[in-house]
């Protein structure tokens, strides 16, 4: 465990006249998680390839503590830089078994060394048992852990996970994500996981960058991004999201559920970002029209409406009624308050 | 992408099925109607030019159609065994004697009382029963490198296997036709024993392994592979009288001579033809038949394909002429048919591949 | 379907059990064992060595072609599987003619520079440089579309586990293309087996020339047909490999993103060697031998209403040939889930000789010459007849391709045109069919291509004045007068070449999310 920070400075990738990665800035810490979180095709798996040495940075630069390894025209091979990673798809070798995929990457090791690395790699991602099979054989679970164990065993400094679980099933995710987090947890090594789903982000992640359209959008722990996303769409990644239209005037966003502190914000037309647990049902507030109510098993979401704006709401305990008029309240601070562009 | 499922890859390719075969029948309407002589089916291994244009001729002075089938003469033999008793044949034609043995040996010729045939065609160049004739002679002999090589050291069969030669000697392949009938004259003349010593002497005095076929041999003593080789006389002749610079220069040094079996003449060998056992168009045959041993056609392939003439009355058109006047063995060709498998068996047995 | 299906492959067995029936018959030849081991011996060298050949050469030959950028790789990506027009026989021709010991080459070589070089072209060797040029394109296509559909990732992995791209290609991208190699050189293989024009005009002596000598010396059919036992039993053997290599342990690659290639620029010296690497194996394979081909015929006044006529022949039988011989070939290989035996035996016609298949093809023949009394005269019998021959000799060569074709339409399709309320030769018809519209059409051009070049089936059952192209230049060599076979053979080329631009552009095209 090398414990050295990798930094990504300005990266940029361009395909013809697209950009993929567009000066994109991250870091990397040893012993923490972060996580990339963006839709496809938003250039996140592409920043990746470049992290691993697959890709090249048409501008911009990645050091690995003071080690130069990136920029353009130059750049380390993937194999000479420390960096472990674990395809979407595994990328495990068919014509190797599991034992010999693992041992693949310990060339350096004697070879009874190597097969017992390995089979303690394997033993880590509860897999000995299956040394002597063929990747075809397992399933996709058991195929991820075998691709993991690979990886790990050369004890990367840095380890890089694309859509870790796009490739398994919906129940199984709960427990392979608890799984990889406590395996990734004890290497202390910097990690990455690129993921499009805001789930698996805000779980895994000690720290999230939010990515769209090739650019980093927002960078910070997972709370931070959520409480105070930067746009409408960069909150849209980690959820749903409901845009309020408002008007600032003497540092207060007036909506049309409310006043919203927004101390700084220039004067004049500004949204106020939402999340569905912000506006509740309060004492004081303002008074909305019921206009719908569906039932969610633990809540409900209700619909209100107030002149011409409308907004939702999660409401645990008993319903109000359609067509009740109720009071609701905005729970949000300055920090969900964007002054319109111009 | 998916598309959208589209017939008109299988309508296309229907339509050419039906164009192909509504060709095929517009091809057989086209076809030159059968002349009011009619036709006859002509079965040949031979593929010269010049039977070609022997066959235009016949057309033109008998009205009667030649449709044809080439190819190798055993392969034209199975399939007329397959047709068996349908079979269209009604003319089988080859370049070997040894082919027409077997014809007849297969029982798909029948015999033909020609006077006209018996006349022009001298007895040993036919089948005793009159099953076949010979149309044209071409003689297996030696080629020489004349700067190295003295005619007189060349004019017997027996010195190709003298020790004079060792290491001198260029030949084709031993499962040659022409080289079976060659040893299976051989065999005929001089029983097996001295014909086996024979053939073990020509192959210790190979200069190489067997390759190529009777051209390759002539341009190999031009490039001092070899000294003496043998090969059939109008591959020879068309050397000299060709196109080609370069083969005609070959000649200059390589001579031809015509080497005597016991004193009686060169072996010789026939191209040659016979009417099919179940011949639908009979009279028709015997008339090809007539018309292939004419002075005209004998002329004709002769000039041609260098071959020789098969009636001693015909004479050789230039550039044969030269070399036409070389004694030939009087043996009849058709015992060489007879002795192929013995010759095949001990040409094996002497490893000349 | 299955009913059908089984139609198809008895089309496709008759002439085999030709053989069988014609190998029973009757007593064998007198034919030294010797001479038999000997021309085992030579079959089995010929076969491995033109294995090794192809094998390399292909491979080398798709490796720098797909991963590497280096100049004219454009034009030889499509440009090395040309050799594929040229039939083999004109190659033994070209290159008998050219490297003679009285040829032009060694004559200038001997006069000029005053030394000799004993190359010998009527020997092993020399019969492995022309079939290796002749069918190194079998190995070359199928590693080309190989490396093409590789998984970029499995390689990606190996350097991220620390490989060295040359550790990387040796100990993941070999490996994964061995399949693909191994079907490149089992064609190849059943080719050099079935060859006929080229090993009979090098006087190469192997396991054919034991049929031919039986055949023509001793008039056995019987003896002729035992020695083909042995080189179908090679041909299932080398056919089951060839599956094994399709099928293998799960070594498609499954739910993989689809990137570009990684493409290696080459500069200097390196881009040198390639471009060299690749203009000398087309100077070999082709330009060389039909170069030569052409200046020696350009003396040679061609017969014009001769060529033409037997020109028209050919693309005729070509085309028909190849529509049945497809049509056939896919009704196999839609009912081959269910008659997964018979489909592969019906394949055993490819690498079985020529000479081999003309004995066994008269069996059915005789059947239908014996049964219609006009069939031995009529064109369009001799033509059913001929084409049938054609779809039973180069059915394997059709299957191929549909089956893998057929494999991209999941069930779950035909599955849902079933729901749909189609029958399941509907569903075939509307769904399976179209989807697999490229196979059909690569089948139908290599089925083509090979009838352009078809000798021995031809020269046996083919009707009255029905000359064709191969059978032409193959008469013209027989009588040593090698320029004038040089226009037919050239007219072969020249009429196989477009298919064989078309099929190796299919290949470059092949890759999921390509946009060619």
């Amino acid at each position: 465990m090398t414990g050295e920070v990798l930094t990504v400075r300005g990266a940029t990738r361009r395909y013809g006249g697209r950009m993929a990665v567009e000066d994109a800035d991250l870091t990397l810490t040893p012993g923490r998680i972060t996580a990339l979180l963006g839709p496809s095709g938003c250039g996140k798996s592409t920043l990746l390839r470049q992290i691993a040495g697959l890709e090249p940075v048409d501008a911009g630069s990645i050091h690995l503590g003071d080690r130069l390894l990136s920029e353009p025209g130059r750049q380390v091979a993937p194999q000479d830089r420390g960096i472990g990673l674990l395809f979407q798809d595994y990328a495990l070798f068919p014509h190797l078994s599991v034992l010999d995929n693992v041992t693949f990457g310990l060339r350096h090791l004697p070879r009874e060394r190597r097969r017992k690395r390995a089979l303690a790699e394997l033993d880590r991602v509860h897999l000995a048992d299956r040394a002597a099979a063929w990747p075809h054989q397992l399933s996709g679970g058991e195929q991820q852990r075998v691709a993991l164990a690979r990886a790990l065993a050369r004890e990367p400094g840095v380890i890089l996970l694309d859509e870790p679980f796009s490739g398994l099933d919906r129940h199984l995710r709960g427990e392979v994500r608890d799984h990889l987090l406590t395996v990734l947890r004890t290497q202390g090594a910097a990690v990455l996981v690129v993921t499009h789903d805001a789930e698996d982000a805000l779980m895994m992640a000690d720290d999230l960058a939010l990515m769209d359209g090739g650019r980093i959008l927002q960078t910070g722990t997972p709370e931070a991004c959520y409480r105070a996303p930067v746009s409408a769409v960069a909150a849209e990644l980690l959820g749903e999201i409901q845009v309020l239209e408002a008007t600032v005037v003497d540092g207060v966003a007036e909506t049309a559920f409310g006043p919203v502190q927004a101390h700084g914000v220039p004067e004049g037309l500004a949204s106020v970002l939402v999340r569905s647990d912000q506006l509740t049902p309060a004492a004081e507030g303002v008074e909305a029209r019921v206009t719908g109510v569906r039932f969610l098993g633990a809540e409900h979401q209700v619909s209100v409406a107030r002149g011409a704006a409308r907004a939702r709401f999660r409401a645990t305990g008993s319903p109000p009624t359609v067509g009740e008029v109720i009071t609701v309240r905005l729970t949000v601070g300055r920090e969900a308050v964007l002054a319109a562009k111009r | 992408m998916i598309r959208r499922p589209n017939p008109s890859l299988f309508v296309a390719l229907a339509a050419l099925v039906v164009a192909a075969c509504g060709q095929q029948g517009e091809a057989t309407d086209a076809a030159p109607a059968a002349g009011e002589g009619g036709e006859v089916n002509l079965y040949t291994a031979r593929h010269y030019d010049a039977d070609l244009r022997l066959y235009e001729m016949f057309e033109e002075q008998t009205g009667i159609r030649i449709n044809r089938i080439e190819g190798n003469a055993d392969q034209l033999i199975a399939r007329m065994e397959a047709e068996g008793d349908n079979s269209p044949a009604d003319v089988f034609v080859t370049a070997d004697a040894g082919a027409m043995w077997r014809a007849q040996n297969a029982g798909l010729l029948q015999s033909t009382s020609s006077e006209t045939l018996n006349s022009r065609i001298p007895a040993n160049l036919r089948a005793p029963g009159g099953e076949w004739y010979g149309f044209s002679r071409r003689a297996r002999v030696v080629a020489y490198d004349s700067t190295k090589v003295q005619p007189e050291e060349v004019d017997t069969y027996e010195e190709l296997a003298s020790p004079r030669f060792r290491g001198r000697l260029c030949v084709r392949s031993g499962d040659n036709v022409y080289n079976l009938s060659l040893v299976g004259a051989l065999i005929e003349a001089w029983g097996p024993e001295k014909t086996q010593q024979w053939v073990e002497g020509v192959v210790a005095n190979l200069a190489r392994t067997p390759e190529g076929g009777d051209r390759d041999q002539i341009r190999a003593i031009a490039a001092g592979v070899c000294e003496v080789a043998l090969t059939n006389s109008y591959y020879y002749i068309r050397l000299a009288n060709g196109d080609d610079a370069g083969d005609r220069e070959v000649t200059e040094t390589v001579k031809l001579a015509f080497p005597s079996l016991d004193g009686q003449g060169s072996h010789v060998n026939i191209s040659g033809g016979g009417v099919a056992a179940n011949a639908p168009n009979r009279d028709n045959a015997v008339r090809l038949l007539e018309f292939l041993s004419s002075p005209e056609a004998q002329t004709l392939v002769s000039q041609y394909n260098n071959e020789f003439p098969a009636s001693p009355d015909v004479a050789a058109p230039a550039p044969v002429d030269a070399y036409a006047d070389f004694t030939a063995h009087p043996m009849s060709v058709a015992v060489y048919g007879q002795n192929q498998a013995q010759a095949q068996s001990m040409i094996s047995a002497a490893g000349w591949r | 379907m299955r009913l059908l299906a089984l139609l198809a492959a008895a089309t496709a067995l008759l002439p085999l059990v030709g053989v069988v029936i014609a190998a029973l018959s009757g007593p064998g030849a007198d034919i030294a064992a010797r001479d038999v081991a000997r021309y085992a011996l030579t079959s089995a060298v010929l076969a491995a060595l033109v294995a090794l050949v192809t094998a390399v050469v292909g491979s080398v030959a798709a490796w720098l072609v797909v991963m590497h950028r280096f100049p004219g790789r454009g034009v030889f990506a499509w440009a090395l599987a040309l050799p594929l027009a040229a039939p083999a026989f004109a190659l033994a021709y070209a290159y008998a003619d050219l490297l003679d010991v009285a040829g032009p080459l060694r004559f200038w070589m001997r006069d000029a520079l005053g030394f000799d070089l004993a190359i010998q072209m009527r020997s092993v060797p020399g019969a492995v440089l022309v079939l290796g040029c002749a069918f190194y394109p079998y190995v070359y296509l199928a590693m080309r579309a190989a490396l093409v559909n590789q998984s970029v990732s499995a390689v990606e992995a190996a350097r991220m586990l620390g490989a060295s791209p040359a550790r990387a290609v040796w100990r993941v991208a070999v490996p994964l293309a061995r399949p693909a190699l191994a079907a490149g050189v089992a064609l190849a293989v059943m080719e050099t087996l079935a060859d006929y024009g080229a090993v009979q005009f090098l006087a190469v002596q192997t396991l054919t020339t034991g049929v031919v000598r039986a055949w023509s010396v001793y008039g056995s059919t019987a003896s002729a047909a035992q020695f083909a036992l042995p080189l179908m039993a090679t041909a299932a053997v080398l056919l089951w490999l060839e599956r094994w290599g399709r099928k293998g342990r799960g070594f498609e690659t499954t739910g993989a993103r689809w990137r570009p290639l990684p493409v290696t620029d080459l500069k200097g010296w390196r881009a040198a060697l390639a471009t060299g690497f690749c203009v000398l194996l087309l100077t070999v394979a082709l330009i060389l031998p039909m170069g030569w081909l052409l200046v020696s015929s350009i003396d040679v006044r061609p017969e014009w209403p001769r060529l033409i006529e037997a020109g028209r022949n050919t693309l005729l039988m070509g085309v028909t040939g190849a529509v049945v011989t497809v049509a056939l070939a896919t009704l196999l290989a839609l009912g081959a889930d269910k008659l997964p035996v018979t489909a592969r035996v019906a394949g055993l016609g490819y690498a079985t000789p020529g000479a081999v298949m003309a004995i066994g093809l008269l069996l059915p023949a005789g059947l239908v010459w014996s049964l219609i009394p006009g069939a031995t005269t009529g064109l369009g019998a001799g033509v059913i007849l001929l084409i049938y021959a054609y779809a039973a000799r180069l059915m394997a060569a059709a299957v191929e391709p549909i089956e893998a074709g057929l494999a991209k339409v999941t069930p779950s399709m035909v599955r849902s045109a079933r729901a749909l309320g189609r029958s399941e030769l509907g569903a075939a018809w509307a769904v399976r069919l179209p989807l697999a519209r490229g196979a059909l059409l690569t089948a139908g051009l290599i089925v083509l291509v090979d009838v352009l070049k078809e000798l021995p089936a031809t020269l046996i059952l083919r009707p009255f004045n029905f000359d064709t192209l191969a059978v032409m230049a193959s008469n013209y060599a027989l009588d040593e007068r090698l320029p004038q076979a040089g226009w037919p053979s050239l007219i072969i080329v020249g009429l196989a070449l477009p298919g064989v631009i078309w099929l190796t552009r299919r290949v470059a095209a092949s890759r999921p999310g390509s946009d060619a």
